[in-house]
C-alpha cells in the first residue's frame, strides 16, 4: 500500500491531515519530520486534535488497496 | 498505523536584520509568493504601504489593496521574533473585507509550505480545490510516495 498524506487547508490557514499506509508507528515520526520541516519554512503548527485511525478504517483502506491492486475499483456486476 | 490530526497554524519567519538576507530567505520568498497569489486571486495588487481612515500611510513589509478594501491590509514581520502580523484599519464596517485578505494569505502560505515540505520528503504532490460546508475555499494537498 502506498504511503499517503492528505492535507486540507481551511480558509483560516488551519490544517486537517490524514496519514495512511504507514506501518507501525511510522506515521507519527513522519508527521514529526514534516512538522520540523514546516517550522523551518516559517509555518508553526499547533496540534488541536489527534486520533489514531480505528482498526476497521485501516482494514477498509487495506481492502480498497487490495481491490485496486487486483484491477478492480469497486463492486461490479457479474 | 495511521492517524488523523488537526492543527492551528502561525507564520513565523526566520528574522534577518539585513534586507538583502530577507530577500534571499526561502520563507520570505514564500510569503511574497503567497501575498502575490492572494492579490491576484482577489483582483488586487501588492503595495509597500497601507492607509487608514484618515488616509495616513503606514509602511509594511508587504501590503495588499483590493477593490473591496482600498485602505489595504499590511503584513509586518516583527523584528527579532519573525512573527507575522496583519495590520489594517477596518473602521466603518470593513472587518470582513480585511479578514478575507488576511485569511487568503494564511491559506496560500500554508499550502505553499506544505507542498514544499512534502516534496522535500520525496512525495508526489497534487493540489486541488474544494468547498467546505460553508462554501469557503479549501485547498487539498495529496502527497503519495
Amino acid at each position: 500500500m502506498p504511503r499517503e498524506i492528505v492535507f486540507k487547508v481551511r480558509r483560516d490557514g488551519g490544517i486537517e491531515t490524514e496519514l495512511s499506509g504507514f506501518p507501525g508507528e511510522e506515521c507519527i515520526s513522519e508527521a514529526e519530520k514534516l512538522q520540523r520541516l514546516l517550522a523551518g519554512l516559517g509555518l508553526k503548527l499547533e496540534l488541536a486534535d489527534f486520533a489514531l485511525k480505528p482498526p476497521e478504517m485501516i482494514a477498509a483502506e487495506l481492502g480498497r488497496e487490495e481491490r485496486r491492486a487486483a484491477g478492480r475499483s469497486g463492486p461490479r456486476e457479474v | 498505523m495511521s492517524h488523523i490530526a488537526k492543527y492551528q497554524t502561525k507564520i513565523v519567519l526566520p528574522w534577518h536584520s539585513s534586507a538583502a538576507l530577507r530577500e534571499r530567505d526561502p520563507a520570505w520568498q514564500m510569503l511574497r509568493e503567497a501575498v502575490e497569489l492572494a492579490a491576484e486571486e482577489l483582483d488586487g495588487r501588492v503595495v509597500p504601504y497601507i492607509v487608514d481612515y484618515y488616509n495616513t500611510a503606514t509602511d509594511c513589509d508587504f501590503g495588499i489593496v483590493t477593490p473591496e478594501f482600498r485602505r489595504g491590509v499590511g503584513i509586518q514581520v516583527q523584528p527579532g521574533t519573525g512573527e507575522v502580523r496583519f495590520l489594517y484599519d477596518d473602521y466603518g464596517g470593513y472587518k470582513l473585507q480585511a479578514l478575507k485578505i488576511c485569511e487568503r494569505i494564511q491559506q496560500n502560505y500554508a499550502a505553499l509550505a506544505l507542498s514544499r515540505a512534502l516534496k522535500e520528503l520525496n512525495y508526489e504532490v497534487e493540489l486541488t480545490e474544494e468547498r467546505d460546508e460553508n462554501g469557503a475555499r479549501r485547498l487539498v494537498l495529496r502527497g503519495v510516495s
